[in-house]
């Protein structure tokens, strides 16, 4: 049969996100596949370089629109351990609650968005209705549902008061409740089990070879997660499993995704109990002694790493970001080859690749429906 | 565990392998020569377990470039370090031990300006087809950021 090579993307070929990926087709089935990215780069590794390690981590936040906290927390600790500063116990309880709301939010919205494109949209509606419970969580720890700006260099921003713990645990039990009704759909409604299974195979030793991380990595059989092989802040102290699948499939993501959304729940609660008392930051000063330091974070996709320089001024020398959907691309054409052509969008989603979702809408008080723009939000605030 | 690994290192390539330091557990960087990249990433690779290469991170230090191999075992980070003449930047590609280093050693190139021998041909990353083939945005020199 002639080959065909068709492009799809770069606008939106599975997500809201810009990415191209050049597949070549013997019918229906995929022979080739060349993934195409950097659409979205910014600049943002050099804008760190012309601003302070304060000014920074507002930058920071915005690499992704999802995991906004993964990125701040890897940069903080990178910070923090070239200043020696001690972190206080509480302040790093607050950043694992933070991180473990973020990693609900994020895989309860990817659970959707996997519902969306295997055209099962009701469960699309029904999870993303259930995620509006931790986004409200988030709304209120934060005070904003994506960028929640909790972090600082030395600890965090803002405390947990003790009616917000109350609030907190009503939520997470709604959504642990929730969450046990869709590992029953991710491991036996008949949709999903037929579009999810055996697609987008990514075996083992591929996996590891390409060096895949995060759900993506655990679906494939590898038992790897940085909170446990790498611990920090009080992952170490924490009682959490590490979730794998060896179905190497998307079905796999999707359990696997899941059943970590239980582990979150897990983890928040404990916390939540038995939150430390104390300061919930310490004072940095502006000027970082001169050195080098790698951290490493298990964002919701996976690990990401940050390299921070210190040169003894107030401002990085270099600052090298590495998200976890980077390390996850170059598996991508493995899993699409062989497949079908009806079977990419969710195997392009099966990664969860990050894309930015920071616009908002408000309502204005009187009752009328409209947008801020930054000059009224500013006066507003 | 560092300890060994150190000893490991400095026992199979002598002064090749030189300032290997424990900053914190789990933590380990090491300075190899161009020539010695390969050697030694394949030699901790398959008999070491540092089976995953996090990403490489390049940077201008100012009188030279640096490439950071950052390499992760079950429990610990080792960051391979590689300093580069500015005026000769070429690196031999690490596409033959670590498969999925494609972006990573693209972006080199394109941030930084180190030459990777024996990437392959294709379209650019992180940087547009039409972006200058001789600016880096990450030298020092280049000041148009703000």
């Amino acid at each position: 049969m002639a080959q065909v090579t068709i492009p799809l993307g770069p606008q939106h070929p599975a997500l809201k996100e810009p990415g191209n990926f050049l597949l070549t087709l013997e019918g229906e089935k995929v022979v080739g596949a060349k993934v195409r990215v950097g659409y979205n780069h910014r600049g943002i590794e050099k804008a760190c370089e012309a601003r302070t390690y304060l000014q920074d981590i507002y930058l920071i936040e915005r690499i992704c629109g999802i995991c906004s906290h993964a990125h701040t927390t890897c940069f903080c600790m990178a910070v923090e351990e070239l200043a020696k500063a001690e972190v206080p116990k509480r302040a790093q309880a607050i950043r694992v609650l933070v991180g473990e709301l973020e990693r609900l939010h994020s895989h309860l919205l990817w659970l959707g968005v996997a519902g969306h494109e295997i055209g099962f949209d009701t469960l699309f509606m029904y999870v993303w209705k259930d995620r509006e419970h931790v986004m409200d969580c988030l709304e209120l720890v934060g005070g904003n549902r994506v960028n929640y700006a909790i972090n600082t260099i030395g600890g965090v921003r803002r405390d947990i008061a003790p009616e917000m713990k109350t609030e907190l645990l009503k939520r997470l039990d709604i959504l642990e409740e929730r969450t046990k009704y869709y590992v029953e759909v991710g491991t036996q409604e008949p949709t999903l089990l037929a579009r999810c299974a055996g697609v987008g195979m990514l075996p083992k030793d591929v996996a590891i070879r390409l060096g895949a991380v995060g759900p993506t990595l655990r679906a494939s059989g590898v038992d790897m997660d940085v909170r446990r092989d790498d611990p920090h802040l009080l992952y170490g102290e924490l009682d959490f499993k590490v979730i794998t699948s060896d179905r190497c499939d998307v079905l796999g993501r999707v359990i696997v995704r899941v059943l970590e959304v239980l582990e979150s729940v897990k983890i928040c609660r404990e916390v939540l109990n038995n939150l430390p008392e104390g300061p919930i930051a310490v004072k940095v000063p502006r000027r970082i002694p001169p050195g080098e330091v790698v951290t490493r974070y298990e964002a919701p996709r996976g690990e990401d790493i940050h390299y921070v320089r210190s040169n003894g001024t107030e401002k990085p020398d270099r600052v090298k970001v590495r998200a976890p959907t980077l390390a996850n691309w170059a598996s991508m054409a493995h899993m699409l080859e062989g497949g079908r052509l009806a079977d990419v969008p969710i195997t392009i989603a099966a990664i969860d690749p990050c894309f930015s979702c920071t616009d908002r809408a408000t309502i204005v008080r009187d009752g009328v429906w409209g947008t801020l723009d930054l000059h009224s939000l500013r006066r507003r605030s | 565990m560092e300890e060994g690994i150190k000893k490991g290192l400095e026992e199979r390539f002598g002064a090749a392998v030189s300032n290997v330091v424990i900053p914190r557990p789990r933590r380990m960087f090491a300075d190899v020569p161009r020539e010695k990249l390969l050697e030694v990433l394949s030699h901790i690779k398959d008999k070491m377990g540092f089976t995953h290469l996090s990403t490489i991170t390049g940077l201008d230090a100012g009188d030279h470039l640096e490439a950071l191999y950052h390499t992760a075992s079950k429990t610990v980070s080792l960051s391979v370090r590689v300093k580069l003449p500015t005026e000769d930047p070429k690196i031999p590609s690490v596409l033959s031990v670590y498969p999925g280093a494609e972006f990573y050693e693209k972006e080199l190139e394109d941030l930084v300006g180190v030459v990777v021998d024996g990437l392959p041909q294709g379209r650019r990353y992180p940087l547009s087809e039409d972006w200058p083939k001789d600016e880096h945005p990450l030298r020092k020199s280049w000041v148009k950021a703000g």
